[in-house]
C-alpha cells in the first residue's frame, strides 16, 4: 500500500491544478500555515489544521490508502487538491514534525464509502434489464432531437452558400449567431463549434476582407455541410438497426457524444501494459470554445503509433480544472484508452508508473519511424482528405539530413532520394526557427516528428517540426 | 498529365461559394471550368465523379448542398494530387552555437518566454536566476531571441539582457547572429552589430567595415558598424573619409569612433567642434569625454569655469539646473589621463561653492570616482589611467577613497583590503555597498562586480573580477571588530527605560551588521555564488551570524538559522529568538512590531531546540508582548500576534505533555 513517503518534489507538482496553487502552498509551508500536523500510524494519511481567513481552521488532508491518492480539505476552493493539500505535502516534504494520531473519524467513514463504491453490488437481472432499456430509450431520444438539430444546421449552410460566403455582414452574422445559439440545445456541440468558427471568420471578413479568410470560410462550410449528411446518415442506420449506444466511430463524438472510459473498453480501444512516452507538449489556445488545450504527442514505444492528449479547459472554469504540463519519462500505463480515430487516436488513461528513459528507449523511437517520406506522406494524404479529419497528421520521419533552400532559406528535411520542406502551422508558428539553429550535429542522421500538413496555396504537403529524436535525446523544439 | 484545369476548376467553385450559388446557371466561368475538365475526367475515375457532379450542379434542385459535395470532393482531390519532394539548391547548416537542449516543464519556460516575448514584462528579465538562466542554452529560447533581436526593440531592460546571453554564448553564437542581421530592410535594427562587436572587438574588424561602406543597408545597421570601427585604430583613414563624405547618424557614428580612437588625424574635428564655447553643442559632450585629446581636455575645462562662474551668479533656485549642467559637463574629463590638475580644480571650487554645494553635494565626487574606475576598465593598457587615480586619491583620500577600493579590487582581491587602516563606519559602509555588487553568472563560472559606487541593479556595465571567492572578501563581511561598543542591554529593559535612545555606535552598528547579514543571504540564498565556494561562504556566514545575532538581530538572521543552520550545538539557539522579537518590539521598530511574529515563527519552529526550551521561549515572549501591546494601538494586529503565540504555545504544551 503506498503511503506518505512516495511524495517528493515532482510528485506535488503532477498532482497540483496549476503552478499559482504551487506557489501559495509553498508560502503556507514556509510561513508555517499548519498550526496541527498529524500522520497515521501506518502513514497512509497525513492530515493538519491549517489557519485560514476565517474563524476556524481548515482541515486538510492527503490520503494515500486507495489506488489513486485523495485530497480532503475543509476550505472553499474548488480545486482539487487545494493549496492547503498541497501545502500539507511540501510540509511533509520539508521533513516538518507530523505526530502520530489515530484517523480522524470522518476520513475513516470517507474510506469505507470509498472501498463500498470500489466494489459495488451486482445488480439483479432484472435491474440491469431496466437500466438497459432506459439507457436505450434515452439514447433513441437523444438521436431524434439530433436529426432536428442537423436540419437547422443544414439550413444554415444552405443559406450561406446560396447567399454568398463574402456577402456576409455584421447584421447577419449577429442572426447568424442566434441560429448557433439554438443548436446547443440539440446535443450538437461539434456543429454548433463549426458555427462559431464560421460566424467569427466572416466578421473577421468582413473588417478585412481577402481571400484567404473567404477560402477558409468555405471549407469550413463544406465541413459543416459534409457533417450533417454523415451524421444524418448514421442517426438514420443507428435508430433503423436499434443499435443506439455508442461504437467505433468519430461520428460519435463528432457529435457531442463524451466517451467514458468503460464504453471504450467495452467496445476493445484499449491497450494492456502500454509503454508511451511524450514527444512534444504545448498550451494552444481555442478561440471558439474559450479554453486552453493541454496539447500533446505520445508515441507507443512497442508500436510506434503517434497518440494525442487534449487536457480541456475552459476560462470560466481555469482555476478549478488541473494545468497538464510536459513529461519526460517513460509511463508504463495498465490500461491504456483510445478513443476512435483513424490515426493519431487520442489517449487517455487513469494511473501511469513513470520511469526515467534508458539510452535504448530513443534508438527504438527512431527505429519505429516510417520507413521513407513517402510512406508518411501517403499516410498523412489518406487522412488529410476526409473533410471531418483534422487539417494536420502527426508523423515520425526519418532524415538524413536538415539543409535549407538556397532560394527561400526554409529548411529542407531529406532521406534518400525524397525530400520534404519544413513550415509552420497554425498551432507552431516558431519551430522552424528553432530548427535553423540547431547545431549540425542534431540536424544528421535522426528521425524527426511533426505534423503534416497540406497548403493550398502552393498545392504542397509541409512537415511542421516539432521534435528531433537523435539517439541521445529528444530535442523539444516548442 | 496536365492537372491545370483541375485546379481552375476548384477555384471557380470556391468563387461559386464566395458569390453566392442561387444563380449558378448563369455562371459561365463555372460553366467553361467545367467543360475545360471534361478531357481530364475521361482518363481518371475520381476526377470524371467530380466531373459528373459538377455537371449535375446546373440542374440540381438543391445547388448549395450539392455545390458543398463537389468543394469537398474536389479539396480531397487537391489533396492527393499535393506534391512535396523540394527541387530547391539546399545547403547545410554549419551552426556551432553553444547549445544545450533541456528538458524544462513547459510552465518553467513558458515564463521565460513571455520575459521576451512581451516588452511589459522585460523588466523581469532581471530577476532571472542562475537556474533559469541555464534555459538561454535551449534552442527554443535561442530562436527566440535571435527573432526578437531582429524585430529590433530599443528597451533598457531587454538590451542589458542581450548582452547577457551574447556574451554567455560567447564567439559561438555570432554566425547565427550575423544570419539576423537583415541587410534587406532599410529599417533594420542594428543592435546585433553592437551585441557582435561588444563579443568580438576587432576580431570582425573586415565585417564592420563591409557594412560601414554599404550604402543600401538600414542606417541603424550601419551606426552601429562604424561605431564598432573604433575597436581598430587602423580605420582611422575610413572613419575620416565617413566623416568627411556622410552626413547624420552616419557621420556621429564616424565621430564616436574616432573619439574613442583619438588619432592626430582627427584634431582638426575637435578644433572645429570647439572652436566657440557659446555655440558649443550639448550632444557632442560624449564626443569630448571619448576622445583622449588635449584639445578636448582643455576645452571641457574652459566650458566646466564658464558654467562654474555662472552656478556663482545664480539665484539659488536657479542652481539646481546650472549645476545639473555643471556635473554633466564634469563627464567631459572622462578618458583623459592628464585630466589631474582640471579636475583638482572643480574640486576646489566645488568645495567653495555655496550653491553647488547646496545641490549636488556628495554627487560630484561619484561622478569623478566612477569615472576613475571606467578610466582603469577601459584603458587596462595605458598606466597614466591608474596614477590619475592614485594622485587623485593621494589629494582627496576621502573623496576617493571608494574608487580607489575599487581598482584595487580590481586588480587583486586578495590585497585590496590592505591599504585600509582604522576604518570608520562610513568607509566600512562604501566597501560593503561595492561588495554587494558582486554577483555570480553560472553560464560563464565568474564573479561579475557591477559598475557603481552604491548598490546597483544594472549588469550592462558589469566587468568579470574572479572565479573564485577570495577570502579576503569573507573575513572583510565577517569581521567583527566594529562590534567593540557593544549594546548590551536587553529590549524589554530599553522599552522600560522610556526615552532612552541607543548609541549612534550601537544604531550604526546595527545597520551594518544587517546590511552584511542581507549580503551575505542574498549570496547563499539566492544561487549568486559558485557552487564551490557555497559551503565556505556558509561556514563564514554561520559564524558571523551566530556571533551578532543576540546583539545585532536581523530577520535575515533568522530565516538563515531557521533554514539553514541547524546543526550547531542547541544551547547556541537559545534566547535567539526571543532577543529578536525583543529587538523588533523596541520603540524604533514600533512599525514592525505587529508583524514581528507572524512573519518570523515559522524559522523559530524550525530551531533544533527543545520543546521545553521552545516553551519557554515562547512564554518570555508572550509576556512582552502582552506588555509593548498594552497600549492597544492596533487591535486586529495585536490580536493576530497574540493568538499565534497561544497557538504555538499550546502545540509546544501538547507536546510537552505527550
Amino acid at each position: 500500500m503506498p503511503t506518505a513517503d512516495i511524495i517528493t518534489e515532482d510528485f506535488i507538482n503532477s498532482v497540483a491544478p496549476n503552478t499559482s496553487a504551487i506557489s501559495n502552498a509553498q508560502k503556507i509551508s514556509r510561513t508555517g500555515g499548519f498550526i496541527k500536523l498529524s500522520r497515521s500510524e501506518d502513514k497512509t494519511l497525513i492530515f493538519g489544521e491549517c489557519k485560514g481567513s476565517g474563524k476556524n481552521p481548515y482541515y486538510s488532508s492527503a490520503d494515500f490508502s486507495g489506488d489513486s491518492p485523495v485530497f480532503r480539505c475543509s476550505c472553499p476552493s474548488r480545486q482539487i487538491p487545494c493549496k492547503h493539500c498541497l501545502a500539507i505535502m511540501f510540509d511533509w516534504l520539508a521533513g516538518k514534525d507530523f505526530s502520530v494520531e489515530d484517523v480522524p473519524e470522518d476520513i475513516a467513514r470517507k474510506r469505507s464509502k470509498l472501498e463500498a463504491k470500489k466494489n459495488p453490488q451486482e445488480d439483479t437481472p432484472e435491474k440491469a434489464e431496466k437500466k438497459k432499456k432506459s439507457a436505450l430509450s434515452t439514447a433513441k431520444k437523444k438521436l431524434k432531437k439530433q436529426l432536428e438539430g442537423l436540419e437547422l444546421a443544414e439550413n444554415f449552410v444552405k443559406d450561406i452558400l446560396e447567399r454568398g460566403v463574402s456577402s456576409i455582414n455584421s447584421t447577419s452574422a449577429t442572426q447568424y449567431n442566434s441560429l448557433a445559439k439554438q443548436l446547443g440545445d440539440y446535443y450538437l456541440p461539434e456543429p454548433q463549434a463549426i458555427m462559431y468558427k464560421i460566424i467569427s471568420s466572416a466578421q473577421k471578413l468582413s473588417a478585412n476582407p481577402n481571400d484567404s479568410q473567404i477560402n477558409e470560410i468555405v471549407s469550413l462550410c463544406v465541413k459543416l455541410s459534409s457533417t450533417v449528411k454523415k451524421s444524418r446518415e448514421y442517426i438514420n442506420s443507428k435508430l433503423e438497426s436499434g443499435e443506439v449506444l455508442p461504437e467505433d466511430n468519430i461520428l460519435y463524438e463528432a457529435m457531442g457524444g463524451v466517451w467514458k472510459l468503460t464504453q471504450l473498453k467495452e467496445i476493445g480501444l484499449y491497450k494492456e501494459n502500454a509503454e508511451i512516452i511524450q514527444l512534444s507538449f504545448a498550451v494552444l489556445f481555442d478561440e471558439i470554445h474559450k479554453a486552453e488545450i493541454d496539447f500533446a504527442y505520445w508515441i507507443d514505444i512497442d508500436t510506434g503509433e503517434i497518440f494525442k492528449t487534449k487536457n480541456i479547459r475552459p476560462l470560466r472554469a481555469m482555476g478549478y480544472i488541473k494545468e497538464e504540463n510536459s513529461a519526460f519519462g517513460v509511463h508504463k500505463i495498465k490500461e491504456l484508452y483510445r478513443y476512435p480515430a483513424n490515426i493519431n487516436n487520442r489517449i487517455r488513461w487513469e494511473s501511469a508508473e513513470i520511469s526515467e528513459p534508458t539510452p535504448d528507449i530513443y534508438k527504438t523511437i527512431i527505429s519505429k519511424a516510417e520507413k521513407s517520406i513517402g510512406d508518411a506522406v501517403k499516410k498523412a494524404k489518406n487522412e488529410l482528405k476526409n473533410t471531418l479529419s483534422e487539417n494536420t497528421v502527426a508523423v515520425l520521419i526519418p532524415f538524413d539530413s536538415v539543409e535549407y533552400s538556397v532560394s527561400d532559406k526554409k529548411s529542407v528535411l531529406k532521406y534518400g532520394s525524397e525530400s520534404i520542406k519544413l513550415a509552420p502551422n497554425e498551432n507552431y508558428s516558431d519551430t522552424c526557427n528553432t530548427v535553423a539553429v540547431l547545431n549540425s550535429e542534431h540536424l544528421k542522421n535522426s528521425s524527426m516528428f511533426g505534423e503534416l500538413f497540406y497548403n493550398p496555396d502552393d498545392r504542397r504537403i509541409y512537415l511542421c517540426p516539432l521534435a528531433v529524436i537523435s539517439q541521445n535525446g529528444i530535442i523539444r523544439l516548442n | 498529365m496536365d492537372i491545370k484545369p483541375f485546379y481552375e476548376l476548384r477555384n471557380r467553385l470556391y468563387c461559386t461559394a464566395s458569390a453566392g450559388c442561387s444563380a449558378v446557371n448563369e455562371d459561365f466561368r463555372l460553366k467553361r471550368a467545367v467543360e475545360n475538365f471534361q478531357t481530364l475526367a475521361s482518363v481518371n475515375k475520381a476526377f470524371g465523379k467530380l466531373y459528373a457532379m459538377c455537371g449535375k450542379l446546373f440542374e440540381s434542385d438543391n445547388v448549395s448542398s450539392l455545390l458543398a459535395d463537389c468543394i469537398a470532393l474536389a479539396d480531397a482531390l487537391a489533396v492527393t494530387q499535393g506534391t512535396f519532394n523540394v527541387s530547391d539548391e539546399t545547403l547545410p547548416y554549419e551552426n556551432n552555437t553553444d547549445i544545450k537542449p533541456l528538458n524544462i516543464y513547459y510552465s518553467e519556460y513558458h515564463n521565460i518566454i513571455e520575459m521576451i516575448s512581451n516588452p511589459s514584462k522585460y523588466t523581469n528579465l532581471r530577476t532571472l536566476n542562475g537556474k533559469q538562466l541555464q534555459f538561454i542554452y535551449d534552442p527554443r529560447f535561442l530562436s527566440l531571441f535571435l527573432k526578437k533581436l531582429k524585430e529590433g526593440t530599443n528597451s533598457e531592460y531587454f538590451g542589458e539582457f542581450a548582452y547577457t546571453v551574447c556574451r554567455s554564448y560567447g564567439k559561438s553564437i555570432v554566425p547565427a547572429l550575423k544570419n539576423f542581421v537583415d541587410l534587406s530592410n532599410t529599417k533594420a535594427n542594428g543592435n546585433i552589430v553592437k551585441y557582435i562587436s561588444d563579443i568580438c572587438g576587432a576580431d570582425e574588424n573586415d565585417w564592420y567595415l563591409e557594412l560601414a561602406l554599404n550604402e543600401e543597408i538600414s542606417p541603424s545597421i550601419r551606426e552601429n558598424a562604424i561605431k564598432a570601427l573604433a575597436y581598430c585604430p587602423e580605420n582611422t583613414d575610413t572613419l575620416l573619409e565617413l566623416y568627411r563624405t556622410q552626413k547624420g547618424k552616419v557621420k556621429n557614428a564616424s565621430i564616436y569612433a574616432l573619439a574613442v580612437i583619438s588619432p592626430p588625424e582627427a584634431e582638426p574635428i575637435w578644433e572645429k567642434m570647439t572652436k566657440n564655447p557659446e555655440k558649443f553643442a550639448k550632444s557632442n559632450m560624449d564626443y569630448i569625454s571619448l576622445s583622449k585629446s588635449r584639445i578636448c581636455l582643455e576645452f571641457a575645462d574652459k566650458y566646466v569655469s564658464q558654467i562654474a562662474e555662472k552656478l556663482e551668479s545664480v539665484t539659488k533656485q536657479e542652481s539646481y539646473q546650472v549645476a545639473y549642467d555643471f556635473i554633466s559637463a564634469c563627464e567631459m574629463f572622462a578618458n583623459k589621463p592628464d585630466a589631474e590638475e582640471f579636475i583638482v580644480k572643480v574640486l576646489d571650487f566645488k568645495k567653495n561653492s555655496k550653491n553647488f554645494r547646496n545641490v549636488y553635494d556628495e554627487k560630484t565626487y561619484c561622478a569623478f570616482e566612477v569615472m576613475m574606475i571606467k578610466n582603469v576598465i577601459n584603458h587596462p593598457d595605458e598606466p597614466k589611467f591608474r596614477e590619475l587615480a592614485t594622485n587623485l586619491y593621494e589629494y582627496d583620500k576621502k573623496a576617493f577613497f571608494s574608487s580607489e577600493f575599487f581598482i584595487r579590487l580590481l586588480e587583486n582581491p586578495d590585497t585590496a583590503f590592505d591599504f585600509l587602516k582604522d576604518i570608520n563606519h562610513e568607509q566600512r559602509n562604501i566597501i560593503t555597498d561595492i561588495l554587494g555588487n558582486i554577483w555570480y553568472s553560472r553560464s560563464e563560472r565568474k564573479y561579475y562586480i557591477n559598475v557603481g559606487i552604491n548598490r546597483t541593479d544594472s549588469r550592462q556595465n558589469a566587468v568579470p573580477v574572479f572565479e573564485k571567492m577570495p577570502e579576503s572578501i569573507l573575513k572583510f563581511l565577517t569581521d567583527k571588530s566594529f562590534m567593540e561598543s557593544s549594546f548590551t542591554e536587553k529590549a524589554l529593559k530599553l522599552l522600560e527605560s522610556v526615552g532612552k535612545k541607543k548609541t549612534t555606535v550601537q544604531e550604526e552598528n546595527s545597520e551594518h551588521c544587517e546590511k552584511i547579514t542581507r549580503l551575505l543571504y542574498n549570496l547563499i540564498e539566492n544561487e549568486n555564488c559558485s557552487p564551490d565556494d557555497s559551503e565556505r561562504i556558509k561556514k563564514y556566514t554561520c559564524e558571523f551570524v551566530f556571533d551578532t545575532v543576540h546583539k545585532y538581530p536581523s530577520s535575515f538572521a533568522i530565516i538563515l538559522i531557521g533554514k539553514m543552520f541547524r546543526n550547531e550545538p542547541p544551547e547556541k539557539y537559545r534566547d535567539i529568538f526571543y532577543d529578536y522579537v525583543s529587538y523588533m518590539m523596541s520603540e524604533n521598530n514600533h512599525n514592525y512590531r505587529y508583524y514581528v511574529i507572524s512573519s518570523s515563527i515559522q524559522y523559530f519552529d524550525n530551531f533544533p531546540l527543545s520543546d521545553d526550551d521552545k516553551l519557554k521561549e515562547l512564554i518570555k515572549i508572550e509576556k512582552l508582548a502582552e506588555y509593548i501591546f498594552r497600549e492597544n494601538k492596533y487591535p486586529a494586529h495585536q490580536k493576530r500576534e497574540l493568538d499565534l503565540l497561544k497557538e504555538y504555545i499550546k502545540k509546544y504544551s501538547a507536546k510537552g505533555n505527550n
